[in-house]
């Protein structure tokens, strides 16, 4: 899953994007490939991850972890398209 | 939200999937040319010439100061205005221009309290306190790292930052753009000229007359964030042909948030607004088609789960035609429209057509079907703060 691949800040950077680039959209590979795992705040998801609010083709997910909520933004250019990591923005701390 | 969807959510965060190879093409806007475009030129700053009184985005005497050293270490290092405005950026997101002598008490993977100090918050690794302290030092050790990022001026600027930085939200810098620009371009100012008041208001709103230059200047200037006085503003461009709305129910959208009067399942979110601003900015004339559907009860499309009707309906907008050409989505004036637009939206804004056109990875704009007569743009599932664009 995309958030126990995020919530990993003892790897290395190319450690740890190589295992969570397969979640994520190409944008996304990028982005968070200028990430520096030991600043990512959590270390483990601690509850089943919730959908809120979206459509068809964007849906804002909430995942609960060590060091708060996240809000997991996943997107798919099709309707019967792969559901892909967009963005994880921490959104409450713990 | 159906069971289908919830489920396939729920599998991309739980369960590995393969990414499709997608190939990447490099817009020809560049990714960091408007933002450039916008701010100050490079020169190094007096600091005597700040005002005691000056407050610029609502930065005082003190931060400023720190922002003209940040400039000064990036002139000193034979930088350009871009690599400055990123110095003052990623200080703003990490300690709003304050030279701290503590962090944020985050802690380090192993255990230990991170020892944050000064305007980047640089840990211990980065150099001594005294170093760190300083804002000329800590600004230098912050540009000699971004210096050996290959291609940092073609970056998206909070991704340039974030090169250096390491934050766990690559975003995270994005959301300061606008105020660094202001500060930079108020600093520049001091360089050439005095200024005329120590205080640079907050930005003027749009105008009739915003000129159109149909090139990546088109994103500068100060933009307007209150829904009414852009509405005001479109509804100039109506009367001076400059701007068609499809249908007279949509132009009447806009007629009544620019009055004041929309109820309350008509509101225009000022994103939606700012966004037909952009377009007039960068095309002679611009055509609308679609609106807020769940203001006029249409259930075209996606019907009521449409980010033209969901959360009170005003957060998306449908163009069909830049200059008098209809838009396809594909076509030149939509992609070079989505190459501006997705430097200046939020991460996560939308554009749909992604089958009218070649594969294209935008920064900011994610894409989804929809169909090839139009181009759809929508802020649905974002955050609500009004674009900041400052001049």
């Amino acid at each position: 899953m995309a958030m126990r691949a995020f919530c990993r800040p003892r790897l290395t950077r190319p450690v740890w994007i190589a295992d969570l680039d397969r979640y994520l959209t190409l944008a996304a590979a990028s982005a968070y490939a200028t990430v520096q795992p030991s600043r990512v705040a959590c270390t483990r998801v601690t509850a089943t991850a919730h959908p809120g609010e979206g459509d068809d083709f964007t849906q804002l997910v909430t995942v609960r972890t060590d060091a708060g909520l996240y809000r997991v933004t996943v997107t798919r250019a099709s309707a019967s398209g792969r559901w892909l990591v967009f963005r994880i923005a921490l959104v409450t701390a713990q | 939200m159906t069971r289908r969807v919830g489920v396939g959510v729920l599998a991309v965060v739980m369960v590995p999937v393969l990414v499709v190879a997608l190939l990447l093409w490099v817009l020809f806007f560049g990714a960091q040319s408007a933002d450039a475009a916008c701010s100050g030129s490079a020169g190094a700053v007096d600091v005597a010439t700040i005002p005691a009184g000056a407050r610029v985005a609502g930065f005082g005497h003190e931060q400023l100061v720190n922002a003209a050293l940040i400039v000064n270490a990036a002139v000193t290092l034979g930088l350009g205005g871009d690599a400055g405005l990123l110095g003052v950026q990623a200080a703003i997101g990490e300690s709003t221009l304050v030279n701290l002598d503590h962090g944020d008490n985050a802690i380090n993977p192993d255990g230990s309290v991170a020892d944050s100090l000064g305007l980047f918050q640089q840990q211990s690794s980065w150099g001594t306190v005294a170093q760190r302290r300083d804002p000329k030092t800590a600004a230098t050790l912050f540009f000699k790292r971004l210096q050996t990022v290959s291609g940092w001026q073609q970056m998206v600027p909070t991704l340039a930052i974030n090169t250096v930085q390491g934050n766990q939200d690559p975003d995270f810098y994005a959301r300061y753009r606008g105020e660094a620009t202001a500060v930079v371009t108020y600093l520049a100012s001091l360089t050439t000229a005095s200024p005329s008041s120590s205080t640079l208001s907050s930005a003027p709103t749009a105008s009739a007359s915003d000129a159109v230059t149909g090139s990546t200047d088109a994103v500068c200037g100060a933009l307007s964030g209150d829904a009414k006085t852009l509405a005001g503003a479109l509804l100039q461009q109506v009367k001076a042909g400059r701007l068609t709305i499809l249908e007279p129910r949509y132009e009447q959208e806009i007629a009544d948030v620019a009055a004041g009067t929309q109820s309350a399942a008509c509101g225009l979110d000022p994103r939606t607004l700012q966004i037909i601003q952009l377009a007039l900015r960068s095309f002679r004339t611009v055509g609308v088609s679609d609106l807020n559907r769940r203001c006029t009860g249409s259930l075209l499309g996606a019907g009521s789960q449409s980010s033209h009707w969901v959360n009170g309906g005003g957060q998306a907008v449908d163009f069909y035609a830049f200059d008098g050409t209809a838009l396809t989505g594909g076509d030149p004036a939509s992609m070079r429209f989505l190459g501006l637009l997705d430097q200046v939206v939020p991460a996560g804004a939308r554009a749909g057509q992604v089958e009218c056109r070649a594969v294209t990875a935008f920064v900011h704009l994610t894409q989804f079907d929809d169909t090839c007569n139009h181009l759809h743009i929508d802020v649905a599932f974002t955050a609500g703060a009004p674009l900041t664009l400052t001049g």
